[in-house]
């Protein structure tokens, strides 16, 4: 029994296979061509590698919000147009102007093409070109806003006033673990942080909130720009030197090289006074002031004593036992735990 | 049945990519054909931030006549995709 010949015939995923083979050397070619215009533009070396990278953010080559909004509301109104002045006889008459409509913006019409998906990659691209310069100028005063404010956080500096909603103010110091914990802790109770240190905020990627102290934990500007409005307690995380808390990282000894520190008792009261300070100018109740520490540290500071008592050093321990027995205790609360 | 399907449609995504990858390429050179000597300082800068969205704001501030020539080079684009190779 003789086989009944098959028809050579082009299957789609042949032709799909092979366009995109040749796209391949047509971006190898769109490449080359980039690079000569940088070079013969003397652009300098480092700005051409990450000219040459620079690539839509989202990274999934989809079209920002707002340009697939403006192309959509583009098409959409041109598409009407042409229904109402064709006035197709049937439904399929509509779609066909409707597709012809869209891949027109790719310099051909529909009924040349079968792989109309593709062209519509294209045509959303020229969508895109086309769309008025006043609608650029709002992105680029946007984008600018944007830029500018996500230089400011990592600065420390960002004016987060009126802007966080209800937070957690966590009073870092330089650099301790458990201030990342606290955070992520805070945040999966939707609750937003904002961090206050020193200097560098090594935690920058997990919370952009925070705000550089230069060591002064009591100016009203910087607890101001970190939202105290909004502000439901502060977590103020201290060690005083012998440790960092809640972490098994040492305290730096060398004061030159100090990245891992917790804040001071002085500076922990200090900043208690002053977030009840801010918050009382504008009028609002103070908050709840949670000091994290280690009970058997001795404290040596005005909080260890007790009314008329002679001054004398006293565990945290020690000081917490007395704040649980007194009424009518400041609203500042030890929270206590081992490291 | 569907797995072909599947593969196609794969197939299509990645040369949807791709065309996309091309023109925004031919976006970044005509920016660059395009750049003046007193542009360059501001471009650089605006690369150094890494924000498509900002480099065709700058792009279009600069160049307002940016978007014909881009047209012209994906008419040309549209053309080749047509050839009757594909058809």
């Amino acid at each position: 029994m003789s086989e009944t010949p098959r028809l050579e015939t082009k299957q789609p995923i042949d032709i799909l296979a092979q366009l995109k083979s040749d796209l391949g050397a047509e971006e190898s070619l769109a490449r080359v061509d980039l690079h000569q215009a940088l070079v013969d533009k003397g652009i300098s070396t480092d700005t051409a590698g990450a000219y040459e990278k620079l690539e839509p953010r989202s990274g999934h080559w989809r079209w920002p919000g707002l340009i697939s909004a403006l192309i959509a509301g583009t098409y959409t109104l041109s598409s009407l147009t042409r229904l109402y002045t064709e006035k197709p006889g049937n439904w399929q008459e509509g779609i066909r102007i409707l597709l012809d409509n869209a891949v027109a913006w790719a310099g051909t019409s529909i009924g040349k093409l079968e792989l109309t998906s593709i062209i519509l990659g294209a045509s959303a691209a020229l969508f895109w070109t086309l769309v008025p310069p006043k609608i650029y100028e709002g992105i680029f005063q946007r984008e600018t806003r944007r830029s500018v404010l996500a230089d400011e956080h990592r600065e420390g500096r960002a004016n987060l006033a009126g802007k966080l909603g209800p937070n957690i103010h966590i009073d870092v110091g330089k650099s301790d673990p458990s201030a990342l914990l606290l955070t992520g802790l805070f945040h999966l109770t939707g609750q937003e942080v904002v961090t206050f240190w020193d200097e560098n905020n090594a935690n920058f990627s997990e919370n952009p909130y925070w705000q550089r102290t230069k060591n002064d934990w009591t100016n009203r500007k910087t607890l101001i720009r970190g939202d105290i409005q909004e502000t439901k307690c502060s977590v103020v995380l201290v060690s005083n030197a012998d440790d960092v808390f809640l972490s098994k990282r040492k305290q730096d000894s060398d004061p030159e090289k100090k990245q891992f520190q917790d804040m001071t008792d002085d500076e922990a009261i200090g900043t208690v006074g002053a977030r009840d300070s801010a918050r009382k100018k504008m009028g609002l109740p103070p908050i709840q002031h949670i000091i994290v520490t280690n009970p058997k540290r001795i404290v040596e500071i005005d909080v260890a004593r007790h009314n008329n008592q002679p001054y004398q050093p006293k565990t945290v321990g020690a000081v917490l036992e007395e704040a649980f027995k007194e009424k009518g205790k400041a609203p500042t609360i030890f929270v206590s735990a081992q490291p | 049945m569907t797995g072909q399907k599947g593969a196609d449609s794969n197939v299509k995504q990645e040369i949807i990519e791709k065309i996309n990858k091309i023109v925004f390429l031919k976006i970044k050179t005509l920016i660059v054909r395009n750049l003046k000597k007193e542009d360059v300082s501001e471009f650089e800068q605006v690369v150094k931030n890494g924000n498509s969205n900002l480099l065709l704001a700058f792009a279009h501030k600069k160049f307002p006549d940016l978007s014909t020539k881009i047209y012209k080079e994906m008419k040309l684009l549209g053309q080749k995709f047509s050839q009757p190779a594909y058809v």
